[in-house]
């Protein structure tokens, strides 16, 4: 059981880097699928 | 007729090589467009063209693609066989685990448990077994939630909850591709040289594993089925990972038709792990006695070692000090 819950909070943990990760690295989706010219909203904040 | 002169003038002014493609259609004026455009039919020049593309000076070269047609494709795969697929494989493999325990119920050690046992798996082999596992059951379900979930969940829970637990799951299988990807290396680093396959493995399959009757065919360390279960986990993962990452740069390695065919691999080598491991977590809890013992507390009680992996047994017993403590 100990070991297993060490798993999981490794799991979690490494998680967590991986969201500070990705968010240096990954675009966003209204960036990442469209083109240079195109201006969309960000999702979830109209006009934004 | 108003949307195929529509089609006609977009496509008339895009894609010059459309017309090149059709030798039996009417040619166009000098203008490029056609207002009749009777001969212009838009699936025709759908089926004909993977893409159909215009010419345009900016650097971003994506610009340039006006309408990618398999995409249509792939999402009536995605709307309707994918979420059958889906149904046939998961419940399918639930029901014949149920069958299977009805008809053969839990499969015991022969004369009861023992008083003593052997270390199977030291704290690291359990670790990484554990980062994996627990990693993928979260990665199934959010997965199996992008497939399934607003024909499954929406109904259920309504619109703002399943918005909100749809989220949740989204962000988890980006996040958690990391440490199974992590969990899924270590495996093949650690255990690859106990999963060679080899004749005895053969023997082990034709004889059902043991499944059906009193007696268990010889076995080191890992049996046929586990081999069978290793490797899934190895290539598949590495495809799910591979596929999996390519989804989640959107551009950096692929066009726009390459991650459609990842996403349909993606899912596709999803569904039968998911098959695989229904089965194997069936077996390795409710399934077998004693078993989970394996990768809970290490200790496996040694008659159910001497049923299962007889020669991993003899090997553990010949290394063991004269005390008769176990070398590991």
């Amino acid at each position: 059981m100990r070991v297993f819950l060490i798993a999981v909070t490794s799991m979690i943990a490494v998680a967590v880097g991986a969201y500070y990760g990705l968010n240096l690295i990954q675009k966003p989706a209204d960036v990442a699928f469209a083109v240079s010219g195109a201006r969309l909203d960000a999702p979830g904040q109209p006009g934004g | 007729m108003f949307k195929a002169a529509l089609i006609a003038l977009l496509l008339a002014a895009a894609i010059p090589t459309a017309h090149a493609q059709a030798p039996s259609r009417q040619e166009a004026p000098a203008s490029g467009f056609n207002p009749t455009a009777t001969e212009v039919k838009e699936q025709d020049l759908l089926n004909a063209l993977s893409k159909v593309e215009g010419r345009i000076s900016i650097p971003d070269t994506r610009a340039a693609t006006l309408i990618q047609p398999a995409g249509q494709t792939w999402r009536d795969y995605r709307r309707g066989p994918l979420l059958w697929i889906t149904a046939a494989i998961v419940l399918g493999m639930m029901a014949l685990l149920t069958l299977f325990y009805l008809i053969r119920g839990r499969i015991r050690i022969e004369g009861g448990r023992g008083t003593r046992t052997v270390l199977r798996f030291g704290a690291f082999e359990r670790f990484m077994h554990w980062v994996t596992a627990a990693s993928w059951c979260v990665l199934a379900v959010s997965g199996l939630n992008i497939v399934a979930g607003s024909r499954v969940l929406l109904p259920l829970i309504g619109q703002d909850a399943f918005s909100t637990v749809s989220g949740w799951l989204k962000y988890s299988h980006n996040f958690l591709a990391f440490p199974f990807t992590s969990g899924v290396v270590l495996m093949l680093l650690v255990w690859v040289r106990h999963n060679i396959p080899n004749r005895m493995d053969l023997e082990w399959f034709r004889q059902g594993g043991g499944l059906f009757g009193h007696r268990h065919p010889h076995s080191r360390k890992f049996n046929g089925g586990q081999k069978a279960v290793f490797w899934i986990v190895v290539l598949g993962g590495g495809a799910l990972a591979a596929t999996g990452f390519t989804l989640m740069f959107p551009f950096y390695i692929t066009d726009v038709t390459g991650m459609q065919l990842a996403q349909i691999a993606h899912g596709g080598v999803s569904l039968l792990m998911i098959g695989a491991m229904l089965g194997h977590i069936y077996i390795g809890s409710v399934g077998m006695e004693g078993a989970l013992d394996a990768m809970n507390s290490g200790q496996v009680d040694r008659k159910w070692a001497a049923a299962h992996h007889d020669l991993w047994l003899a090997e553990v017993d010949a290394k063991s000090t004269p005390s008769g403590h176990p070398a590991e």
